[in-house]
């Protein structure tokens, strides 16, 4: 066994319960978010990387998995391939129940909107942030969330206010400046 | 009324945990880890790229075909004992032979280990011309060739690449593609294939492109099959010819040529495009022919070109100072050792 294919393995035996969920969130199904973990984890070990230990592959594998929702939104090749994985799977199994009113409640929306929502919600990314990350304009990133909160905001009994920016306080090194 | 970032990070933890007490499927790493380790092998530049061993006198050496890991090796014959002698040196040049008209750049060897025998990035281009690069004052292996800036290691992103050594061979398209290397041994794969392109080809035929795809099907690696390098209309078939007969395959949009069951007995690789405006058909076909592997020529050592940093200093992927497409490759006059 190669050391990047241990590390896979290793991955997913502690992680990969926390990868299917990051995954969903961004897809919706289940089954839609292994196959979405599946080209992930491809995509990431094809290349030789540095990833020593389980909690940067994992970071690293989260990170690759907005780009490929926004790819197969774009390809439809990819989106056939995906398409031909999820027929392949013997019997569809039911999504678990465990925070599914969120998943059903994001998969309402369209594929860009909904990781925009993850990306500004859940992985706390500034709009400029996310607008580099996904190659699209910072005012359609505003766009996407406003909408997508006022879409969101009475299926999950949330509040429809939310900031641009994340809730963060930057810290400085005051001491060092002051020297 | 609870935030949006307080729900979201709910139903996380909820459904990971529950993901975590019904147990996510056993084969999805596995399998992830399976197709890796295709693309890994589909990346490598020569049919032998990691284990292509150089052993002279003996006469034959074992390396790997690439598809499935089990397989057993194949032998053939090994270089010649001029090319044993690259050992002293072992960046050979890519088989110009090879490429047909493939946007090819430049071949590089990466060899970043502390304890490398031949430390160092060093790019070949087809004519036998060779440089060693030096890291800029952020790490990065930069080179500049013919008005473009080519990325041949940036630690910051393929951090792997200190603790292997690989070949890598970079198209003018921006595309790249490589494989494992041992540090040591000159990769001389593709100094068994020589690819032909028709003097005639007919209007709307994008040779280019063809020839990209078509070195995917002797393991030189290259773009998928794209439908615009043929008029439309064209269809366009993979012709894999062996002893015992030849196999046809249509070419779909975007797919790499079909691998041949046994690379060894493979006499030719050919795209044939039918459906030409006017009628019939044109191909362009790799030949295979394991001898040619004996007829490798070292780099000469005394031929060093140095780079010119200066196109690369300060250069940044989408802007950077423009770089003057007039001398920016090296010199072409350097000879190829015998």
């Amino acid at each position: 066994m190669t050391r990047w294919t241990g590390l896979v393995e290793e991955l997913m035996r502690e992680r990969g319960p926390r990868l299917v969920a990051y995954a969903a969130l961004l897809v919706g199904r289940d089954g839609d978010a292994e196959d979405l973990v599946h080209d992930a984890l491809v995509k990431v070990f094809s290349r030789p990387r540095r990833l020593s230990t389980v909690g940067e592959a994992e970071a690293y594998v989260r990170s690759t998995m907005p780009s490929i929702v926004i790819d197969r939104a774009r390809s439809a090749a990819s989106r056939r391939r995906a398409r031909d994985r999820a027929f392949e799977r013997p019997r569809e199994a039911p999504d678990l129940d465990a925070g599914l009113d969120v998943r059903r409640a994001l998969r309402g929306l369209s594929p860009r909107v909904q990781v925009c929502v993850v990306l500004r919600f859940f992985d706390d990314l500034t709009v400029p942030q996310i607008a580099q990350r996904l190659g699209i304009a910072e005012g359609t990133v505003k766009r996407y969330l406003h909408d997508a909160v006022a879409q969101l905001a009475p299926l999950l009994d949330v509040t429809a206010d939310w900031d641009e920016e994340p809730r963060t306080v930057e810290v400085v090194a005051a001491l060092e400046r002051g020297r | 009324m609870r935030e949006m970032n307080d729900v979201l990070r709910d139903g996380f933890e909820a459904h990971a945990s529950a993901l975590g007490a019904a147990g996510v499927d056993p084969g999805l790493g596995s399998g992830a880890a399976r197709a890796a380790h295709r693309r890994r092998t589909r990346r490598a530049i020569g049919s032998g790229l990691g284990a292509a061993a150089v052993v002279g006198a003996v006469g034959v050496a074992a390396f790997a075909v690439g598809g499935d890991p089990a397989a057993p090796p194949a032998a053939v014959p090994a270089a010649t004992s001029d090319a044993a002698d690259c050992a002293a040196l072992p960046y050979v040049a890519p088989n110009a032979a090879a490429l047909g008209d493939a946007p090819y750049a430049f071949r590089a060897y990466v060899d970043l280990r502390a304890d490398a025998v031949h430390p160092g990035v060093v790019v070949v281009l087809p004519d036998g011309t060779w440089s060693r690069l030096e890291p800029d004052a952020e790490g990065r292996y930069l080179y500049a060739l013919d008005g473009q800036v080519y990325i041949v290691s940036w630690p910051r992103e393929e951090t792997g690449l200190d603790d292997m050594a690989m070949v890598v061979d970079h198209s003018t398209d921006g595309s790249a593609g490589g494989g494992d290397w041992d540090g040591v041994n000159p990769v001389v794969a593709d100094y068994a294939w020589t690819v032909d392109i028709p003097a005639d080809v007919p209007d709307g035929i994008d040779t280019a492109l063809l020839s990209s795809t078509l070195r995917t099907g002797i393991g030189l690696g290259g773009l998928g099959y794209l439908g615009t390098s043929v008029p439309a209309g064209a269809t366009t078939e993979a012709v894999v010819t062996t002893a015992s007969g030849t196999t046809t395959t249509p070419m779909g949009e975007g797919s790499a040529m079909p691998p041949a069951a046994d690379d060894t007995a493979v006499e030719s690789v050919a795209l044939r495009v039918s459906g030409l405006p006017g009628g019939g058909t044109f191909s362009i076909v790799a030949h295979h022919d394991l001898a040619g592997i004996l007829d490798v020529a070292c780099v000469d050592p005394a031929a060093e070109v140095a780079p010119d940093m200066s196109l690369t200093a300060g250069w940044e992927p989408g802007g950077g100072p423009a770089v003057e497409p007039s001398g920016s490759s090296p010199a072409p006059s350097v000879s190829l050792a015998e």
